[in-house]
């Protein structure tokens, strides 16, 4: 599904370069839920972006599906993430003049897709939106708009969803909802990334990875040890 | 879902960004709608005040006419026709034609239909004694104006004839006989009614007493005969007088033909120079307006390009910040795969309708303000007029077409940004 091989990213500071990722490599599988863990600023969300095809690695390969995707044009690029990543994010990123309904079926204007309305409906109803379809997100409650952020990702059935502090604004019963969808959404062959701080969401991982500026420190197998 | 529906939302959502951008596209096209409804207003105006004139100096020159009409009747005819006989310093002795000719040459020349003559007056004249007041008198026969053929109707004839029972007097005779118009006189024996009395002429005029043409023939014992027939050409030009004579003595070989050739030159002169001041005035008019108009025209060339600089900026800061304002929602969007040109589109349509939306206003606007403001007094039919169709069109494409180029920038830059820099601010 998707393998980074010895990937490092520096970012140019004015005053000194940051190395963000330093040779990172890892394998995640359909079926996999990964909690990606470290301190701020250790490059977590930097790792995220790289294997979302957002961020371009300065070595190293992200193969998604075994095809390089810095390989790609930019039009490509975006077609095959439209196809088969979910992004879920802290802050959400919502459109706010559009609906839950229409913030949920986002995704389709990029894959063209018109027959999703159905689906867009289920989804809303597997996280209890459906009383909240017809309203903007700035009528939610914080839980309500992860949960619309969720159904977002889940809107194109991607093979792999990449979460970032996924559960970092939320309260424990929300957090829970999201966590289980993630979870959920693994047993059903889907992989899942996620970065967090939260020791109920690393909990809830089947692999937790640790990093430490820029450096894939540990892998711990929860399930293998388990 | 698709991008119209995410335009709409976004439109709806920020509305005042967007009524915003459509009075910066209304600016624009208003003011080009507007300066050139200005100034073809002006031109309309300019049309319907020349128009006004020139029927004012139709209808001047008319009265102009009939006033010069009246004049040369006043200070006598400009042609007279005499028997060939007619030794001219006896005419100028006595003060009145001594041979006659047949009456029947007045209704040949009348029936010749000759195009220089308008007016042509058969007349027997003698200078007789009044008996009942010892005065001596031009006594005139006149039968009044003869109808020529083939002329329009209409016009006043320059003498009207004198009925039975009636006579007319000269201004002099009267005051020395001491008679008013209504009052009864004898002369010949007869009594008759005085029609009118002349205004003073300076000329032998002033003693003459017109009476019926048959009963001075009768009283003259000549019937038959007339001694004169006096003409009023319509002639312009002094130059045509020579073909006066030549047509007449073709008509009338026993006759000659006494020109007052100074008084008509007079005349044609008095109205060439009034035809010409007129000409000069509406000249001078139109001049005034073209003058005007080519300042209004440079006002407008500075004005047009202002406008539409000022509102493309305007239109350009006000997409400048609504991609700024986004930037998150389109870091969004491109993170879920949504493409540079699909977000393009987004930007570039909303300019688009912004400046469709603010164009139909500022065209609305534009022709009202012209309407007014050129005071042109029309229907509002003339409105397509005033703009012109074709520069309503363009004016139509300009606001999208301005909206879209101001907007360009900052879509193209908004398009192209790097997803990763904003989801990565978390």
């Amino acid at each position: 599904m998707l393998k980074l091989c010895d990937v490092s990213k520096t970012y140019c500071g004015r005053k000194k370069e940051v190395a963000a990722l330093r040779e990172v490599s890892l394998r995640l599988e359909g079926g996999m839920l990964a909690a990606l863990q470290g301190p701020s600023g250790c490059g977590k969300t930097t790792l995220l972006l790289v294997a979302g095809g957002l961020l371009a690695p300065d070595s190293g390969q992200a193969l998604l599906n075994g095809v390089d995707i810095y390989g790609l044009s930019s039009e490509c690029r975006a077609r095959r993430r439209a196809m088969n990543i979910g992004f879920v994010f802290q802050q959400f990123h919502l459109i706010p003049y559009l609906t839950v309904l229409e913030n949920v079926q986002a995704p389709l204007l990029a894959s063209g897709g018109t027959a999703a309305h159905k689906y867009a409906e289920e989804l809303l109803e597997r996280f209890g939106l459906t009383a909240r379809c017809n309203h903007l997100p700035g009528e939610l409650s914080t839980g309500e708009k992860q949960r619309t952020a969720l159904a977002r990702a889940m809107m194109n059935r991607p093979g792999l969803i990449l979460a970032d502090e996924p559960t970092g604004n939320l309260d424990a019963a929300n957090a829970a909802i999201v966590l289980d969808a993630l979870v959920q959404f693994a047993e059903g062959g889907g992989a899942v990334l996620m970065a967090s701080h939260d020791e109920r969401a690393a909990a809830r991982g089947q692999h937790v990875w640790r990093m430490e500026e820029g450096v894939l420190v540990s892998v711990c197998n929860l399930n293998e040890e388990g | 879902m698709n991008l119209w529906r995410v335009m709409a939302g976004e439109i709806g959502y920020r509305k005042m960004t967007f009524v915003l951008g459509c009075v910066s596209a209304a600016v624009a096209v208003g003011a080009i709608t507007c300066s050139t409804a200005l100034l073809r207003g002006h031109d309309l105006r300019t049309e319907k005040l020349i128009e006004i004139k020139e029927a004012k100096t139709r209808a001047e020159m008319a009265k102009m006419e009939d006033d010069y009409r009246v004049i040369m009747k006043r200070m006598g005819y400009n042609v007279m026709i005499l028997h060939k006989d007619q030794d001219v310093a006896e005419l100028h002795t006595l003060g009145y034609p001594s041979v006659t000719m047949p009456e029947a040459y007045a209704e040949n020349l009348a029936a010749a239909g000759l195009p220089t003559l308008n007016h042509l007056l058969p007349i027997l004249q003698k200078r007789v004694l009044w008996p009942e007041t010892g005065e001596k008198i031009l006594l005139t026969g006149v039968r009044g104006q003869m109808q020529l053929p083939g002329r329009k109707g209409g016009r006043a004839p320059i003498m009207a004839p004198i009925p039975d029972g009636h006579v007319a007097l000269g201004n002099a005779i009267a005051a020395r006989v001491d008679v008013t118009a209504g009052e009864k006189i004898t002369l010949m024996g007869e009594v008759f009614k005085v029609e009118r009395v002349e205004a003073a002429r300076g000329t032998g005029d002033d003693m003459a007493v017109w009476v019926g043409l048959a009963k001075t023939q009768g009283w003259l014992r000549e019937p038959g005969r007339i001694n004169g027939i006096l003409a009023l050409e319509c002639v312009c030009h002094a130059e045509a007088l020579g073909q006066i004579v030549e047509q007449v003595t073709g008509v009338l070989p026993d006759t000659q033909v006494f020109e007052f050739t100074s008084k008509v030159q007079g005349r044609a002169e008095a109205r060439k120079r009034a035809t010409e001041t007129r000409q000069t005035a509406l000249q001078a008019e139109l001049e005034q307006r073209l003058s005007l108009r080519g300042e209004r025209q440079r006002l407008m060339a500075a004005v047009q390009p202002l406008a539409v600089a000022g509102a493309g900026l305007w239109m350009l800061l006000l997409a400048y910040g609504n991609t700024r304002e986004r930037r998150s929602e389109i870091g969004m969007l491109r993170a879920i795969g949504v493409r540079e040109k699909q977000i393009l589109a987004m930007f570039l349509g909303k300019a688009a309708l912004m400046g469709l939306a603010g164009g139909v206003a500022g065209i609305a606007i534009g022709l009202a303000v012209g309407f007014l403001a050129s005071g042109v007094a029309a229907a509002w039919r003339e409105i397509w007029w005033l703009a012109g169709g074709g520069t309503i069109l363009l004016v139509f494409m300009m606001g999208p077409l301005l909206g879209c180029l101001a907007t360009l920038w900052p879509a193209v830059r908004a398009a192209r940004q790097d997803p990763a820099d904003v989801l990565g601010e978390e």
